[in-house]
């Protein structure tokens, strides 16, 4: 049972960890904390619902629509950094927060523009929308398939970070962005790319996650604050620790609702409060974000 | 942990609203890119501007009382409404801008004094309104201060994000469990009469808010003038220098904390009182968020600036929602483009204008400048902006 638990909550962990990831590398790079990751979020679930309404719900289609999301929600991006957000990068972070809630908002009433405001759902597809028996436990086939795609793309971004050119460029800017820019590190562009990424990643998660959850306006909002928790648990700025918080949160979360429903979703803010009280700077964090 | 990052030497004639000034009070502009001089002829500082100043809070008070009277039968409410609203964003000024604890986190204690408050109308009877808002204050100030122990050791936006977490934390338990009423919240909920009138409706609840929340900002302005308040600013602007004063820099930022936690009860309390319920909504984590950027867009480390822009996105919101499907569109594009436009917000804005204007010789405005020359009284070296400081911190930081 513990195992089956673990198992469910590791596939939400996975969704976590693809938005908080996102999160992470643009807080980590561009230093700013992007409540808008979440209006990314949305875009992205909307676009697989909007593609979903015209395909057949099979397996080919959904991984078709959500790497077309990620493409799309990463235009978005490519849009946004310039214009809005290198705007705030100067403003400190606490206004960066808000200015950036302020396009959630904004994002979440152009969503009830577009979509309406009643909440839609998407259909599973058929292949995936069953259970397997692991061992001694069942487990949703959708959920082993979000494991899937996350792990995928979590490897792929580790490996883009630590093999590739633009890995290195991101983390010299990372480290120190007026040195990186004397080096000839053409650090404008290197925002906008990672930004673009961290936005693809944020719709990927929508978008795996747009078939499971009702889908409406705000749902962005309440995933932002998971992806935050996530990150300030992992050390803000490390993708590891990301990754390792977003799995283990998902993971306690999921053994605990196992055994005691009426706790599922309190257990989350529960480890993370706990968590910070032990160790304020995260799992793998060198020191907390100052917004003072 | 320590203050990263060196401060800047331009702080110190940083525009900083003066202790005690009145909302919009044009004596609060002084000048920050020299060093502060007596103009010859001016007289001494503090002259002429008690009397103005009384002059221009007593007639703010007066345009705050007649407010709703053009506007017809319905604009009570609405007013009081957005008075609500004011005293929220004054609320998560105090201990953002003024305090520089990340206090994102107080749309809890708006939920617990709105709670408290609409409880002990609904089930214990209590009648007096006043009764009810101490309560549900107290309630959430005592909330506040728990919440601030226990996030004590989180420091800058960890210490927001845990209380959030922690206020997350409590709306869940409020929305998914039935041991706090039911996700419905608490229905029902008529305030009594205050001094044999009728609170409920009308000009009469709208004058009883307004009061209060005028009351509240008053408050908050004596405090920023006290030795309380200078100990407060002096731990914002440099912790470890405060630190080497000898001010318990940690007791002050719980007690910022606390002071804000208050004043969001007591804004929690009128709109329980106001709207007759207290629904979980008001403990979710984006309620808190409204507040902080209306400060923001009135410039949060100014006094008068979570004021202004709490009367301004209360009215922005109540027309969109009024007038238009999609109040969150419009709004929240119009707040991203006064971002990109004006970070410092809108009282910085005029400001920084204003200021523009006056340092051209040949166009000083006379009265304006004395008011500057006097200067309220904060020229120690303990000034400066915790928004300007981070600004020059980020900039560090992103070398």
């Amino acid at each position: 049972v513990i195992f089956s638990g673990a198992l469910v909550g590791l596939a939400s962990g996975m969704i976590y960890v693809l938005i908080a990831t996102g999160l992470t590398l643009t807080y980590g790079i561009m230093r700013i904390v992007n409540m808008a990751h979440g209006a990314f979020f949305t875009l992205g679930a909307y676009a697989l619902y909007t593609i979903s309404r015209h395909w057949s719900a099979s397996v080919p289609h959904l991984v078709l629509g959500v790497i077309v999301s990620m493409a799309l929600v990463g235009l978005c991006g490519a849009v946004a950094e310039p214009t809005i957000y290198r705007r705030m990068y100067a403003a400190g972070h606490l206004s960066g927060l808000l200015g950036t809630f302020a396009l959630l908002i904004f994002v979440s009433g152009l969503v009830e523009f577009v979509w309406g405001s009643s909440p839609v759902t998407t259909p599973v597809p058929g292949s995936l929308n069953h259970s397997v028996k692991l061992w001694t436990t069942s487990i949703p086939v959708y959920d082993l398939f979000i494991l899937g795609c996350g792990l995928l793309l979590a490897l792929a971004l580790a490996a883009v970070l630590r093999y590739t050119r633009l890995g290195l460029e991101a983390r010299a800017v990372a480290t120190d962005r007026q040195m990186a820019a004397v080096l000839g590190i053409r650090v404008n562009r290197v925002f906008v790319i990672t930004f673009v990424i961290g936005c693809a990643l944020a719709a990927a998660a929508g978008a795996l996650l747009a078939p499971l959850e009702q889908l409406d306006g705000d749902i962005g909002s309440s995933f932002v604050l998971l992806a935050f928790a996530v990150v300030i648990v992992g050390g803000p700025g490390s993708v590891t620790g990301t990754v390792l918080a977003g799995l283990l949160l998902g993971i306690i979360d999921g053994i605990t609702s196992t055994f005691v429903p009426a706790l599922s979703g309190y257990t989350f803010y529960l480890a993370m409060v706990v968590l910070l009280l032990v160790r304020p700077q995260g799992i793998l964090g060198k020191a907390g974000l100052e917004i003072r | 942990m320590t203050d990263p990052g060196p401060q800047t030497s331009g702080n110190e004639a940083a525009v900083r609203p003066g202790p005690g000034d009145p909302p919009g009070d044009p004596g609060e502009e002084h000048a920050r890119t020299r060093p502060r001089k007596i103009n010859p002829g001016s007289g001494l500082r503090g002259r002429q501007v008690p009397g103005r100043r009384a002059a221009v809070i007593a007639l703010l008070l007066a345009l705050a009382a007649i407010a709703p009277l053009p506007f017809g039968p319905t604009a009570d409410y609405v007013c009081s409404g957005i008075a609500i609203q004011v005293l929220f964003a004054v609320s998560v000024g105090f201990p953002v801008g003024f305090a520089g604890v990340a206090a994102l986190g107080n749309q809890l204690f708006y939920g617990v004094g709105g709670y408290v408050c609409a409880w002990l109308v609904v089930q214990l009877g209590v009648s007096s309104p006043l009764v009810d808002l101490a309560a549900g204050s107290a309630a959430g100030m005592v909330a506040a201060g728990l919440v601030g122990i226990l996030i004590r050791r989180g420091v800058g936006l960890n210490f927001g994000l845990v209380a959030l977490g922690v206020g997350q934390l409590v709306y869940l338990f409020v929305y998914q469990s039935n041991y706090v009423y039911s996700s419905n919240g608490i229905v029902g909920v008529v305030p009594g009469s205050l001094f044999g009138l009728d609170i409920s409706s009308g000009y009469a609840q709208y004058g009883f808010t307004a009061a209060i929340v005028a009351i509240c900002i008053g408050g908050v302005s004596l405090i920023r003038a006290t030795v309380l308040g200078r100990a407060i600013r002096a731990a914002r602007d440099s912790r470890p220098r405060a630190a080497g004063l000898g001010i318990p820099v940690d007791r002050y930022y719980w007690i910022a904390f606390v002071i804000g936690g208050l004043l969001g009860a007591v804004a929690g309390c009128l709109q329980a009182l106001q709207v007759g319920s207290a629904t979980p909504d008001m403990l979710y984590w984006s309620t808190g968020a409204i507040p902080l950027l209306a400060a923001l867009l009135g410039g949060i480390s100014t006094a008068s600036g979570p004021v202004i822009g709490g009367i301004i996105y209360g009215t922005a919101n109540y027309w969109l929602s009024e007038n238009t499907q999609f109040a969150n569109f419009y709004l929240g594009g119009a707040v991203v483009l006064l971002f990109i436009i004006a970070p410092d917000g809108l009282v910085g804005v005029s400001r920084t204008a204003l200021r523009s204007l006056m340092n051209r010789p040949s166009w000083r405005f006379p009265a304006l400048s004395a008011a500057r020359a006097a200067g309220p009284a904060d020229d120690d070296d303990v000034t400066g902006s915790a928004y300007r400081d981070n600004r020059a911190r980020s900039e560090d930081e992103g070398r």
